[in-house]
């Protein structure tokens, strides 16, 4: 069967193609944007409408032990918002942690096509396969959290790198994992000790261990690279959510700098720094709580080692969960919100807590402030859109940031009417730019795409790109966004197609196909590896409540459905889980 | 002196005194995991669902399987001299 598609006149944004605006033709044959078709194919009248990369969602929670136990938590949460079966979709619901199926749904009708779930330990990653195994329409990716772990921590303190390196690669082989996460990098083994203990900056050792925050963020971004991973290191830095922290983000987005990117897939940055917002604070008490975006927007700007996710806040009801367990016990004491709080053996812990961010409040005011301030200032190819969902706000209200980079009028219509500390612990005031379509285009879909290492095949519309592409019943080329809004534009698109099939159509999900989960499996070389495998072994008789020949995911029962990507000397290959029929036989 | 000795009409083989003795930890790092020993060369491990004293000498005395049986199936018995 060959599928042909051809989407005529449409208003084409891809920037990393240069194409800004321009109406045109798009040909798709097998999944794959081509140049020509032939008459038969299908034809979608694009004209008058905004054609775009299918959005690319950089860092979010969806699947996994820790979502799953939110939903435990928090059963109120399906409540507020229920889906019925459709001849397509399959019943379902929930806001903040939504149930696996609606995830994928829900991110097609925004135009995604892509996201990566952002926090999971090695021991809990079989959770996220299974999950991810029934989350349709989204292609995917796991992070595997490593910045506690006990092993990594252990080669630090004998100094013994090329061990890191090949302990990561067993990890990544170990889990389905995509990517290298950190999380507050030894602050959460230093709370597993003791609530109050965690890392306060980037030399601050970790308790027992000695190592500190820098030792193991230069590890590991060094592993990343000499294993020519396809994204960089993803960190939450340390010390989220306090006053002054801006200078530990500074510090340590710094430690990286001289690190040489090593990989092919595109990707310019050895680092991706996570939400940012939530570490972007001046100040040095709540009472002095102020905004330093401009300072965080400044270093990235002038750092290409680095890009960065914005962690916008939305004001309303929202499900704050973390490896970040120190954050979450701050949280706790402050609200006495229901709480779940966990020890992850020797890999990490975990926090998870209901959240209110309420427009009265001073400090809510300025974080929804600071989420802009830091997108509208930092180079849209090196800041993205997120709402760290579910941390800040719920994906499904995308449309509103969207809405408020677009226009200064309505973002000043919310500041004028929430807590005046929006205003004057910020600087967003005094920003009267305005994102382009074009721009919001980078900050969403063509720029993560490069970050995540998939910048070949996806955030673009060349030839040879899978057809992943979203269709917007909206002209920019005659919309002022900054008077019409981009809620009501972008709320749902006109069609998401993913691998050249058309999966919503009206706004409406018309078809649900299964994307694979895309793992990556890193070599090293075969005596370090097997030196490094019986080390483990032993440790995790000592370390471990399960038996090592127990803990790596089945790859059979787990991975089907997964491409592997192989790195042979520092070249990627994507191997597909299934051989594509041949056409022509 | 102290001595090691077990009840073995008593013991329901929870092996909780098996993985609790720091001794035993030391020796095998699947003890110190809460497993069962791989080795003979630990004080003592379950055995047929009863426990068994495989190495009495090598007890320091600590009291710590003691206070880890809920049966008092295992004691340690101080002669004083
Ligand atoms: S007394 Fe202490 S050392 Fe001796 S067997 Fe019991 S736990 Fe082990
Ligand atoms: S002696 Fe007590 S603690 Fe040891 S296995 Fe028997 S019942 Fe359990
Ligand atoms: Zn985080
Ligand atoms: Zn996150």
């Amino acid at each position: 069967m060959t599928a042909e598609l051809l989407i005529k006149n449409g208003v084409v944004y891809d920037p990393t193609n240069d194409v800004d605006g321009e109406v045109m033709d798009l040909c798709i044959k097998d999944g794959k944007i081509v140049d020509k078709v032939s008459d038969n194919a299908k034809v979608i009248d694009a004209k008058g409408r905004a054609v775009i990369p299918g959005k690319v969602e950089c860092h979010s929670h969806m699947v996994g032990a820790t979502p799953t136990s939110a939903r435990i938590l928090r059963p109120e949460d399906i409540r507020v918002r229920l889906s019925s079966a459709t001849g397509v979709r399959r019943g379902g619901g929930g806001r903040t942690v939504p149930t696996t199926w609606e995830v994928g749904y829900e991110y097609a009708k925004l135009g995604f096509t892509r996201a990566y779930e952002a926090a999971v330990t090695p021991l809990y990653a079989r959770q996220a396969c299974r999950e991810f195994d029934r989350m349709p329409i989204l292609g995917k990716g796991i992070f595997i959290l490593m910045g506690n772990n006990w092993m990594i921590m252990d080669y630090l303190t004998s100094r013994e790198q090329d061990k890191i390196t090949a302990y990561v690669a067993f990890l990544l082989r170990a889990t389905g994992g995509y990517a290298v996460k950190i999380v507050n990098p030894g602050g959460n083994e230093a709370y597993k000790w003791n609530t109050e203990w965690n890392c306060h900056h980037a030399d601050d050792p970790v308790p027992y261990f000695g190592v500190t925050p820098r030792e193991i963020i230069k590890g590991l971004c060094t592993a990343n690279e000499e294993l020519c991973l396809p994204h960089s290191i993803h960190l939450h830095v340390n010390k989220i959510g306090t006053p002054g922290n801006y200078e530990v983000t500074l510090e340590e987005l710094n430690i990286t700098k001289n690190i040489e990117v090593k990989c092919d897939s595109g990707r310019a940055q050895n680092t991706h720094a996570t939400h940012l917002q939530y570490h972007a604070y001046g100040g040095d008490s709540w009472g002095t709580f102020e905004s330093k975006a401009d300072e965080i927007a400044k270093y990235i700007n002038h750092h290409d080692h680095v890009t960065g996710d914005s962690g916008n806040v939305i004001f309303g009801d929202a499900t704050t969960m973390t490896a970040d367990s120190p954050a979450e016990w701050g949280l706790y004491k402050m609200t006495h919100n229901k709480l779940i709080t966990g020890d992850t053996e020797a890999e990490d812990s975990v926090g998870i807590l209901p959240f209110l961010y309420s427009k009265k409040s001073p400090v809510h005011a300025a974080m929804w402030a600071i989420g802009l301030e830091l997108q509208l200032l930092t180079d849209p190819w090196k800041m993205f859109v997120t709402t760290d969902h579910p941390n800040g706000g719920v994906f499904f209200d995308y449309p509103l940031v969207y809405s408020w980079l677009m226009s200064e009028k309505a973002r000043m219509d919310i500041a004028e009417n929430i807590h005046p500390w929006a205003l004057k612990r910020t600087g967003l005031g005094g920003i009267d730019k305005e994102y382009t379509f074009y721009e919001l285009v980078i900050a969403t879909s063509a720029g993560p795409a490069r970050a995540m290492g998939v910048s070949k095949t996806e955030g673009h519309l060349g030839i040879g790109a899978k057809a992943n592409i979203a269709i917007w019943d909206v002209n920019p080329l005659e919309t002022d966004f900054s008077r019409d809004s981009a809620v009501d534009k972008l709320s749902s698109a006109a069609y998401t197609i993913k691998d050249g099939e058309v999966v919503v159509k009206d706004g409406e999900v018309v078809c649900a196909p299964m994307a694979p989960i895309e793992r990556v499996l890193p070599q090293v070389e075969h005596d370090i590896q097997k030196a490094v495998e019986e080390e483990i072994k032993t440790r995790f008789k000592r370390y471990y409540t399960l038996q090592f020949e127990n803990y790596m995911v089945d790859p059979e029962l787990y991975l089907s459905k997964s491409d592997r990507i192989e790195v042979v000397s520092g070249k990627l290959h994507v191997i597909p889980h299934e051989i594509p029929r041949d056409v022509e036989t | 002196m102290y001595e090691l000795i077990t009840h073995e009409e008593k013991c329901h083989g929870c092996g909780n005194c098996v993985v609790a003795c720091p001794v035993n930890a030391d020796i095998d790092p699947a003890v110190a995991g809460g497993k069962g020993p791989e080795t003979d060369e630990v004080i003592m491990r379950v055995e047929n669902g009863v426990v068994k004293i495989l190495n009495r000498d090598m007890c320091r005395g600590c009291g710590t399987c003691i206070e880890s049986c809920p049966v008092d199936a295992i004691e340690l018995k101080v002669n004083y001299r």
